[in-house]
């Protein structure tokens, strides 16, 4: 612990020794008689005091949990001498707040009895949160010395984005081999029904259309859209994050890449993850359970990294993009890189849907004339990229934060899969 | 009322009580203001509005720091406004360990300044603490006022207490420097391990 001594234990000397002194200067013996109780103090509380001997542990109740919910921490304290006044105060860490207050304050700790002080906090933001105990305070009886502390067990907790439901997202524009719950464009087995076409021979009888067949007078066959699952990357822009009152456009794009992940993979698509910024980061795609725990574990490490480097989609390593699969840009568009990297997607005719986190709504221009017209261009400059995309055949939504993803989702699904091909 | 307010209430009032115990003292002519002239007790006055003032600035916003030239004012005022004999003198050990009474409870509004839970075996113990000091410090200190016929006035007897006064002092340090040893050891800087 580490020791720290109170100002008042030099107020108190200091006051004292003036008495004493005026005393001896000035043959003044009623000072010595009024500085006399502060040295007595002093010495009392230099001769009574002791280090105390404290032994703290943490216990967590859980290590992963989603945003909105709850962890329970327990701190038990004991100590082999006497502290006659112990504080005990929890500190939430980013990310965390507390629930209820639970320090405690003026605390006597009898020797090798044990206390116990509990805190509750609630996650508000994903992210991996490195726990640290609380800070615990002793002072000595007389408060002239205090003893600090801190409990590092160096327990994480794994807080995860809250996924939001989905009814209907983005659809590929082209399907892949599997089976899935993705409506092909191309003909073959399945339920949906697409097509008819004359009868050749190998064709399977019960798909004849016999009313057709009975009125042209010649067999005619019913052809269906199979059922195929896509691939899905969800790219998401790490070059920026603008943030605001403690929120920014990454805790919002983490969310909604979680919720898209989460959707995908329940109707057996492949998903991969582009963590596109200063630090590249990719999970290939992939189906199943398992690809949902690997993709969120690798988001709730997002992190903005600052970096001047000039870093295009060549990076990417290859068989993280395959062909033909849908890739779902999540960004701000702040950043130059992230603009120009799904530009160059798109011209490698990826199809591209891109989620716009509105940076506006973390951005609010300053009271003078100048600040007003850089941002009312900054805003002009903006509209300009969105309708550059939009030239493209790029389906662009914007998303304002704390709305439903559902909204944006719905809008870029209105351009039609079939449109984005017209425009490539 | 909370019981910070109440402390911080009580340390003000005590605080004005020894203030004003000194202005009233400080009429007396015989006292050191009383030499500078009739307006002398004015001084007195001063030094107990500006120690007043500053304790209240304390317990409410300055934090603990202003405590000690707030009791070193109320202190002075008392020691320039009492008479030269009788009156109010033979009780300056008693205002001595009153001063310390204020400061304590005025440190102990302080800590109680942080929202929490407080037991109040705490409160108790430190409510006697501030006691026994107060009483101890004080009988102390009026030992000499008593004028008992043991007491060392001069002399061998007051050199051996002189002494006697010294090697406790060394004694204090000694003990202070052996039950703080390791808790020092911490404050170095460098890479220590996290105190457990």
């Amino acid at each position: 612990m580490t020791l720290s001594v109170s100002p008042k234990l030099g107020a108190y000397a200091a006051i004292g020794a003036a008495g004493l002194l005026a005393a001896l200067i000035w043959g003044y013996p009623e000072a010595a008689a009024m500085g006399l109780p502060f040295m007595v103090a002093v010495l009392a509380g230099l001769a009574l005091v002791q280090v105390p001997r404290i032994e703290a542990s943490v216990q967590v109740d859980r290590d992963r949990l989603l945003e909105g919910d709850e962890v329970r921490l327990a701190m038990t304290v004991r100590s082999s001498t006497e502290v006659p006044w112990l504080r005990i105060a929890w500190k939430a860490p980013p990310g965390l707040a507390p629930v209820a207050g639970s320090d405690l304050l003026g605390v006597r700790l009898p020797a090798n009895e044990t206390l116990t002080a509990e805190t509750v906090l609630t996650a508000d933001r994903w992210g991996v949160v490195r726990l640290s105990g609380p800070l615990v305070r002793a002072h000595d009886d007389l408060g002239f010395f205090r003893f600090d502390g801190t409990i590092d067990f160096g327990q994480t907790l794994r807080i995860y984005p809250r996924p939001e439901r989905l009814r209907r997202i983005l659809s590929a524009a082209e399907t892949q081999v599997f089976s899935g719950n993705e409506l092909s464009r191309a003909h073959g087995d399945g339920i949906e029904f697409a097509d008819v076409r004359p009868y050749v021979a190998g064709d399977r009888p019960r798909r004849i259309n016999w009313r057709l067949s009975t009125r042209t007078g010649q067999l005619h066959i019913n052809e269906m859209h199979p059922e195929r699952s896509t691939d899905v990357v969800i790219f998401l822009d790490l070059y920026s994050d603008i943030r605001l009152g403690g929120e920014g456009t990454l805790d919002y794009a983490v969310r909604a890449a979680a919720s898209l992940a989460e959707y995908y993979l329940a109707r057996r698509d492949r998903v991969g993850l582009i963590g596109f910024g200063g630090l590249l980061r990719w999970l290939s795609p992939a189906m199943g359970s398992t690809q949902i725990y690997r993709i969120v574990d690798t988001l709730i490490d997002s992190e903005v990294v600052l970096s001047h480097v000039w870093r295009g989609i060549d990076v990417i390593p290859p068989g993280t993009l395959p062909p033909k699969c849908l890739v779902v840009a999540l960004t701000p568009m702040i950043d130059e890189r992230s603009i120009e990297a799904l530009l160059n997607l798109r011209a490698r005719r990826f199809d591209l849907a891109i989620v716009e986190v509105m940076a506006e709504a973390f951005a609010a221009p300053a009271s003078h004339e100048a600040a007003i017209l850089a941002y009312r261009m900054w805003r002009l400059e903006r509209a300009a990229t969105v309708l550059r995309y939009r030239s493209l055949g790029v389906p662009i939504a914007q998303w304002r934060p704390g709305r439903p993803l559902q909204g944006p989702l719905f809008e870029a699904r209105q351009f039609g899969r079939h449109d984005r091909w017209l425009h490539a | 009322m909370a019981p910070r307010v109440t402390i911080a209430v009580a340390a003000v009032i005590g605080a004005a009580v020894l203030g004003a115990a000194s202005s009233a003292a400080a009429t007396d002519a015989t006292s050191v203001v009383g030499a500078v002239g009739k307006s002398g007790w004015v001084v007195a006055v001063l030094l107990s509005a500006g120690g007043v003032g500053l304790l209240v600035l304390s317990v409410t916003v300055a934090g603990p720091r202003p405590i000690g030239p707030a009791l070193a004012m109320l202190g002075a005022a008392w020691l320039v406004g009492i008479p030269a004999s009788g009156g109010l003198r033979p009780f300056t050990p008693l205002a001595g360990a009153w001063l310390l009474a204020v400061g304590e409870l005025a440190y102990w509004s302080l800590d109680l300044r942080i929202a929490g839970r407080e037991a109040r075996v705490v409160g108790l113990r430190r409510g006697a603490t501030i006691a026994l000091l107060a009483g101890g410090s004080s009988a102390i200190a009026a030992v000499p006022e008593l004028g008992l016929s043991w007491t060392p006035t001069a002399g061998l007897a007051l050199t051996a207490f002189g002494l006697l006064a010294v090697v406790s002092l060394v004694a204090v340090a000694a003990a202070l420097a052996w039950r703080l040893g390791p808790a020092f050891h911490f404050r170095t800087r460098g890479n220590h391990p996290p105190s457990r």
